[in-house]
C-alpha cells in the first residue's frame, strides 16, 4: 500500500537539496550569470561534509565546511564568467566534471574504495520541536537543514520582494549597464551572488551526506542541481513559483521512493528513479515559451576600456 | 557663467579621432545644441562629458572648477546628467523604482516603494512633468518613458543635463511636449545640452550651437543668427543639394519589373488587392503613400520572401514565382531592405563579409567550396574606397558603423554587377542629410547608367525629386499614378488618402 502520509512526510526532506540548490541558482541567475555548475557544488559540497565530519567528528564543522567547498567552486566560476567574460556554460560543466571525479578520486584516497565512504558523524533531529502537540514528532525527526532551508527560502523571497538590494541584484541581470550608470558596482554584486548560490549548493550537498545519511555515496547529487535549475525556470525566476516548483518536483521524488518500498509492480528501482526527471522534461515541454529569464543572463558585462 | 566646459578634449579610438582638439563652453541656464551629421564625435564628447569614457587630452570644467570624471556616478555628483538615446530604464520594474534605483529609499533591509512613489509625485508636481509612478516602463508610451529618463536625472539633483537624439524616437507632437519641456527647465535654471543632428528642432529648441564635423569643432554660433542652410553647409562642410545629380535622358525600352493584378490576403485581411506597376530600364519609380497601405506587403513579394500571392511578378522576363531568393539575385536584381539593420546587414559581422553575402559562394569570392579572402579584401577596400564607407577596417564589424556607412555597404554590396533592376525600400530612412544627399545621387546615377529603381518611400519630396513616375498606394491598391511632367503634391496628397483626385493623370 503507498502511504500519503509517507510521501508528504518525504517530500518534505527530499525538497530541502532542491530547495538550497535552486535558491542559490535563482539568486545567480538573477544576477545575470548562469550556474548549471550547481550539480558540481552539490556533489562537492556533499563531499567536503563529510571529509568535515570525519576528521573531526562534528557534523557542524561538516556543514561549514561543504558551505565553503561550494563557494570556493563558485568563486572559480565566477572569476571566470564575470572578470575573464567567458563562456559561462562551459565554465560550469568544466566545475561539475571536476567535482565528480575529484569527489571520487578522494573517497578511493580516503577509504580506498569506491562507492560509499565510512559513516561519519551526521546531523541530529531537531530535538527542540518535539514538545509540541500533535506535530511535535514529526517536526523533531527532520534534521535543522530541513528548516534552515526554509529559512533561506523564506530570506529569499524576502530579498527580492523588499529590500533594495534585491532590486539591484535585479537591475544587474536585466541590464548591467543601466545598473552602472547608477553607480552600482555589477562585478561585485555578480561576485556575491554567485558565492552565495555555491554556498547554498554546497549545504544542499550537506544536506545529502550529513542530513538524509551519514555518508557520502558517489554520485550521490543524482542530477538534482539540474533539476533545481529546472525548478528556477519553471518557477519563472520568482522566488515564491520558484520554491512551490521545488516541492512540485520532490513530491514525485517521494513518489518514487515510495513505489520502491511497496515494490511497484516489480519495476526496478532504477527506472521509478526516473520520474522526477522525467516529469520535469514534460513539465518544462509544456510550459517553454511562456517563461522570460532576466534580459542579461548569461551575458557577460565587461568593463569599458578607457 | 559657465556651467559645463570641454577644454580641447581629444578622444581616441586607435586611429580614429573622434574627438579632435574640442573647446565648448556652455553658459548655464541655456539650451546648448551640440550638431554634426552621424560619426562627427557628437556622443563621444558627451559621454567624455559624462564620464563613461576618459579623454586622452583635455579636460572638463564644472561650474568653473576642472574635474576628473572616472564613472557616470562622479558625472551625477557633480550635477551632470544624461538621457541617453537608447533609454537606461529597467523595462519590468515600474517607474517609481526606475527614478530612485541606486538612491532607494527606505533602510538597506526595507525598500520603502510608497516613500518612493510619494517623492516621485513631488518631483513630478516640482517640475510639471506628470507620469504615473506606480506603471511599468514596458506599459507607457515612449515619450513617458523619456520623461521617466529626465525626472531620474533630475532626482539626483542635476542641473546639468544632457539629451543625447532626444527626437529620434519621439512622433511629433510628443516633440513639442519635450520642447517644451526643456524650456520649463532652462527657465528653473537648469542648463540643457541637446545632441541632434534635425536641424529645424535645432534652430527651434536652442540659444547657441556648435557645429561638429569629423571629429573637430567647427564653430559655436548663436541661433539667433544663423540660417538652416549655414548650418547645413558647417556640418557637411559644403552645400548639400537633395534630389540627386543631373538627369540624363535615358532610353526607356526594356520592361524590367512588371506586377500584374499581384493579391496578398493574410488571416482573411487583404493586403494586396491588385497591383499592377511597370518599371522599364533607365527610370525611377516611385511608390508613394502612407505608411501601412501594403508597401511593407509588396516589398516582401518583390524580394520574394513571400510566395503566397496570387497575380504575376516578371522581373527581367523571368516570374519569380518559384524562383528562390538567391536564382532572382542571379537574376540581375538588387534589392535595398526597409530594415537595414535586421534585414540588409548581420551585424555581427564585419564589413567585408557584409560586403560579398549573397555573392560568397561564386568565383571570385570562392573557391572550391573555401573562401577566397584575398579576393574578398580586394573587393572591399576598393567598395569602402569607391563609396566613401567609413570604417575603422574592412575588419570592424558592420554594427560599429553609423546608418549611413551602414547603408553604403548594402548600396555597394546590392549594386556591384550592375543589376538591371533594383528595389530600394525607404533606402534614407534615418539617415542624416549627407548621407542622404549621397542616396540620392546614388540612385540617379544608377538610373543614368540604364538601370531601373523601384523606390517606395514614405518622403514625398524624395518621391517627386528623385522619380519619373509615381504610383500612390492606398489600402492595398493603386490609387494612382502620375509622370514626372505632371507631378503635383495636391493631387498625389489626396490620392494618399484615398480620395478620387484624378486617376492616371
Amino acid at each position: 500500500m503507498i502511504s500519503i502520509r509517507a510521501i508528504i512526510l518525504m517530500s518534505i526532506s527530499t525538497a530541502v537539496p532542491l530547495l538550497f540548490a535552486s535558491l542559490g541558482g535563482l539568486i545567480s541567475e538573477k544576477s545575470g550569470v548562469t550556474n548549471i555548475g550547481i550539480e558540481g557544488m552539490i556533489i562537492f559540497g556533499a563531499f567536503c561534509g563529510m571529509v568535515g565530519s570525519y576528521y573531526t567528528g562534528s557534523a557542524v564543522v561538516g556543514v561549514i565546511l561543504a558551505m565553503i567547498g561550494g563557494g570556493l567552486l563558485a568563486l572559480i566560476h565566477a572569476f571566470i564568467a564575470i572578470t575573464c567574460g567567458g563562456a559561462q556554460a562551459v565554465s560550469a560543466t568544466g566545475i561539475t566534471l571536476f567535482s565528480a571525479g575529484f569527489t571520487s578520486y578522494g573517497l578511493r584516497l580516503m577509504f580506498d574504495r569506491a562507492g560509499n565512504s565510512d559513516t561519519v558523524a551526521n546531523l541530529p533531529t531537531t530535538e527542540i520541536f518535539r514538545n509540541i502537540p500533535v506535530i511535535g514528532n514529526y517536526l523533531a525527526n527532520y534534521s535543522p537543514l530541513v528548516y534552515l532551508s526554509f529559512i533561506v527560502a523564506f530570506g529569499v523571497w524576502y530579498l527580492f520582494k523588499y529590500t533594495p538590494l534585491g532590486t539591484r541584484i535585479h537591475t544587474v541581470g536585466e541590464n548591467p549597464k543601466v545598473a552602472e550608470t547608477l553607480g552600482i558596482d555589477v562585478w561585485r554584486l555578480r561576485y556575491i551572488c554567485v558565492v552565495v548560490s555555491g554556498v547554498l549548493a554546497g549545504l544542499g550537498g550537506a544536506y545529502l551526506s550529513l542530513g538524509q545519511m551519514n555518508l557520502f555515496q558517489e554520485n550521490m547529487s543524482a542530477g538534482r542541481g539540474y533539476l533545481a535549475l529546472a525548478a528556477v525556470i519553471l518557477g519563472r525566476w520568482k522566488p515564491g513559483g520558484v520554491i512551490i516548483s521545488c516541492f512540485f518536483f520532490s513530491v514525485f521524488d517521494a513518489l518514487q521512493l515510495q513505489l520502491q518500498v511497496v515494490d511497484f509492480y516489480g519495476l526496478s528501482p532504477t527506472i521509478l528513479a526516473a520520474i522526477p526527471y522525467v516529469v520535469c522534461l514534460l513539465v518544462l515541454a509544456f510550459s517553454f515559451g511562456k517563461s522570460k529569464g532576466p534580459a542579461s543572463n548569461g551575458k557577460p558585462y565587461m568593463k569599458k576600456n578607457n | 557663467m559657465y556651467a559645463i566646459e570641454s577644454i580641447g578634449i581629444c578622444k581616441y579610438f586607435g586611429n580614429l579621432k573622434a574627438n579632435d582638439d574640442i573647446t565648448i563652453q556652455i553658459e548655464s541656464g541655456t539650451v546648448h545644441a551640440i550638431c554634426g551629421e552621424n560619426g562627427a564625435g557628437k556622443s563621444t564628447l558627451m559621454n567624455v562629458l559624462y564620464g563613461l569614457y576618459r579623454p586622452t587630452a583635455g579636460s572638463v570644467r564644472i561650474k568653473g572648477k576642472d574635474v576628473i570624471l572616472n564613472s557616470p556616478k562622479d558625472a551625477i555628483n557633480l550635477g551632470v546628467g544624461m538621457v541617453h538615446q537608447h533609454f537606461m530604464l529597467i523595462n519590468n520594474l515600474t517607474v517609481a523604482e526606475n527614478i530612485v534605483l541606486g538612491q532607494e529609499t527606505g533602510t538597506p533591509l526595507y525598500f520603502d516603494r510608497k516613500q518612493a512613489i510619494k517623492n516621485v509625485e513631488e518631483l513630478c508636481e516640482q517640475y510639471n512633468l506628470m507620469v504615473d509612478p506606480t506603471a511599468k516602463i514596458e506599459d507607457i508610451t515612449v515619450g513617458m518613458q523619456q520623461r521617466v529618463e529626465i525626472l531620474k536625472a533630475l532626482y539626483r539633483g542635476v542641473d546639468i543635463l544632457i539629451l543625447d537624439e532626444p527626437t529620434a524616437v519621439l512622433a511629433p507632437s510628443e516633440i513639442t511636449e519635450l520642447f517644451e519641456n526643456i524650456k520649463m527647465l532652462v527657465s528653473t535654471g537648469k542648463t540643457v545640452i541637446i545632441i541632434t543632428h534635425k536641424l529645424d528642432e535645432v534652430l527651434e529648441i536652442s540659444d547657441k550651437i556648435s557645429v561638429l564635423r569629423l571629429g573637430k569643432l567647427i564653430g559655436t554660433v548663436d541661433t539667433k543668427s544663423v540660417t538652416e542652410s549655414e548650418l547645413t553647409k558647417m556640418m557637411i562642410g559644403r552645400e548639400v543639394l537633395l534630389g540627386g545629380s543631373e538627369r540624363l535622358d535615358t532610353k526607356k525600352e526594356t520592361e524590367v519589373f512588371l506586377a500584374k493584378d499581384v493579391k496578398l490576403s493574410r488571416d482573411g485581411r487583404k493586403l494586396l488587392n491588385g497591383v499592377n506597376i511597370t518599371v522599364k530600364s533607365g527610370e525611377i519609380v516611385g511608390i508613394a503613400g502612407v505608411d501601412g497601405n501594403g508597401q511593407s506587403e509588396f516589398i516582401e513579394v518583390i524580394s520574394g520572401s513571400e510566395k503566397k500571392y496570387d497575380g504575376e511578378v516578371i522581373i527581367n522576363n523571368k516570374n519569380i514565382k518559384s524562383m528562390s531568393i538567391r536564382e532572382m539575385k542571379e537574376n540581375s536584381m538588387g534589392f535595398i531592405p526597409e530594415d537595414r539593420q535586421q534585414e540588409g546587414l548581420v551585424l555581427d559581422f564585419p564589413v567585408n563579409y557584409n560586403l560579398v553575402l549573397g555573392k560568397h559562394y561564386l568565383p571570385p569570392f570562392a573557391k572550391s567550396h573555401f573562401l577566397n579572402f584575398e579576393e574578398i579584401n580586394k573587393f572591399s577596400e576598393k567598395n569602402v574606397k569607391d563609396f566613401d564607407i567609413r570604417v575603422p577596417s574592412i575588419d570592424a564589424p558592420a554594427s560599429t558603423l553609423s546608418g549611413g556607412n551602414q547603408q553604403k555597404v548594402i548600396l555597394a554590396r546590392e549594386t556591384a554587377d550592375d543589376p538591371k533592376f533594383v528595389i530600394a525600400a525607404q533606402p534614407t530612412r534615418g539617415l542624416d542629410v549627407g548621407a542622404i544627399e549621397y542616396v540620392h545621387n546614388f540612385l540617379v546615377e544608377s538610373r543614368n547608367n540604364n538601370q531601373g529603381i523601384l523606390l517606395i518611400s514614405f518622403e514625398l519630396d524624395e518621391l517627386l525629386s528623385l522619380c519619373d513616375r509615381i504610383y500612390v498606394m492606398h489600402k492595398g491598391e493603386i490609387a494612382g499614378h502620375q509622370n514626372k511632367e505632371d507631378f503635383d503634391l495636391d493631387t498625389i496628397g489626396k490620392m494618399m488618402l484615398g480620395l478620387k483626385g484624378g486617376l492616371d493623370g
